[in-house]
């Protein structure tokens, strides 16, 4: 195959590669993955506010165990 | 103007890193748990990420040696149990023969691994050679090969004959996705 064929060929490939991620990207997102970023959101507000009381704020990671609990299978 | 956060941006890489999830994983509720896994280790380190720089490229990396330390790890991977990363994917009318999408996405999951992965970053997400080879941790020449490889296996797969053109899809359909705002394919 010539080289002109050969980048058409290629590049028609990486446009069908292309529609076909954008087409996975339409789903919605799984609603454990949204509720995380919300979670992991409000923990850092909570961080920033001055607490009344003793104790750490919550890390990320503690955010994906209470994720967990309700999200994976 | 100041730069907008990246824990702000993060959300708008979400679908993108769902579906490279998926393309390692090949199994949705592997996906879900890889991006899960990702979105916190990225929380957990966004003041190691430097501003200005790819944000999307810095989460891919995060997304991709989580997966390969995971597998390391149980050492199996996960088939497309659920046939989700094929089966997502719409049926586009087929009443002139050409390809469907599906067909299409069956023969990239034969690809070997390394060559699926540098044709789901360089062409299906737009990441250049050496941001790529950056990801991955290898040299451009590699992934460049990776990916000129992948391609034509592609074509060996489909049995695309040297002068048959790799039609997208119908012209019922593009008018459709044009109208959708899909009229950059």
């Amino acid at each position: 195959m010539d080289t002109g064929k050969k980048k058409q060929r290629s590049s028609d490939i990486d446009a069908h590669l292309k529609r076909a991620f954008r087409e996975l990207e339409q789903e919605a997102l799984p609603e454990r993955l949204t509720e995380l970023l919300n979670r992991l959101r409000s923990q850092d507000q909570e961080a920033d506010e001055p607490s009344s009381e003793d104790g750490e704020a919550p890390s990320a990671r503690q955010a994906l165990q209470v994720s967990a609990g309700g999200g994976r299978a | 103007m100041k730069p907008k956060d990246p824990k702000d941006e993060l959300v708008d890489h979400l679908p993108a890193l769902r579906a490279f999830a998926l393309s390692l994983t090949r199994n949705g509720a592997a996906a879900d748990d890889l991006v899960q896994d990702t979105v916190v280790k990225a929380w957990s380190n966004f003041d190691k990420f430097e501003t200005g720089t790819n944000l999307r490229a810095w989460l891919f990396t995060i997304l991709r040696n989580t997966f390969y330390s995971g597998r390391r790890k149980a050492q199996r991977e996960v088939a497309d149990v659920d046939g989700i990363f094929t089966n997502s994917l719409a049926e586009k009318p087929a009443h002139d023969g050409r390809m469907q999408m599906s067909d299409f996405m069956k023969a990239f999951n034969k690809l070997p691994e390394e060559q699926r992965e540098a044709l789901t970053l360089v062409g299906a997400n737009g990441f250049s050679y050496e941001e790529a080879a950056g990801m991955c941790g290898v040299a451009i020449g590699t992934i460049k090969s990776r990916a000129n490889r992948g391609r034509a296996k592609l074509t060996e797969l489909l049995g695309l004959g040297e002068n048959e053109e790799l039609e997208m899809t119908d012209g019922a359909t593009m008018a459709v996705l044009a109208a959708n705002g899909g009229s950059h394919f």
